[in-house]
């Protein structure tokens, strides 16, 4: 194990081969290539991922299927490439939570998907090719939502 | 930035195998045609300027958990 700086937790100890090296960075966050993902405990489907070289900056992050079950992951061939996929690996993706001040209307971003291969712990933001997702896709839906 | 001045239906030819050409030009819009192999991408810059301005805002709302996990009691997933 080895200790680690968090935004959200502050040191916490995790696996010492657990950092995840983007292929590509977050945009807007270029340089910056390490990250860590980090259950949120009491939060199933959401996590952290947290830089390793900026201990401030962190994301939420969630499997966007579970609030949008037809989702489905179209990206470029060559954003997968980078990914150096193999056989019998697994992929995970995941998409970038926003919390605005009215909070029932948190939004995922599906138009800059990150993924992962978790086998190599290699990542990018990829840009969809579904012209229909973009970058602040509802989480929940307000009917009925208790005020 | 290199600048180059071109007309409608000429080209210019990047890295022996893109081709921008202008198809058309109309008021204030030009219309691009692009001939690249299947491995480059291409896509308007708005994209990139839109998922860059969806990070740096997520990345500055991250530390709002007590209310991501009150929404989360009282909201339904939108399917």
């Amino acid at each position: 194990m080895q200790t680690i700086k968090t935004k959200a937790y502050g040191e916490i100890q995790v696996a010492e081969d657990s950092v995840i090296e983007f292929r590509r960075e977050i945009l807007g966050f270029e340089g910056l290539r390490e990250y860590y993902l980090i259950e949120m405990g009491d939060l199933p489907n959401f996590y952290w991922l947290q830089s390793k070289e900026d201990p401030d900056l962190a994301f939420i992050v969630v499997e966007p299927r579970i609030f949008k079950q037809d989702y489905t992951l179209n990206v470029d061939d060559s954003d997968l490439k980078l990914l150096e996929i193999a056989p019998g690996e697994s992929v995970v993706n995941f998409a970038i939570v926003n919390i605005p001040e009215d909070v029932n209307r948190m939004t995922m971003n599906l138009l800059g998907p990150i993924i992962i291969n978790s086998n190599k712990r290699l990542a990018i933001q990829a840009i969809s090719q579904n012209d229909d997702y973009g970058t602040k896709v509802p989480l929940f839906s307000l009917e009925g939502a208790a005020v | 930035m290199l600048v180059l001045s071109r007309r409608e239906d000429e080209s210019i030819i990047i890295n022996d195998n893109i081709e921008i050409k202008v198809i058309g030009v109309k008021q204030d819009q030009v219309k691009i045609g692009i001939v690249a192999p299947r491995e480059v991408k291409v896509y308007r810059k708005e994209i990139y300027d839109e998922i860059q301005k969806a990070n740096k805002e997520a990345s500055s709302t991250a530390s709002k958990i007590a209310k991501l996990k009150d929404a989360l009691s009282r909201n339904k997933p939108a399917r």
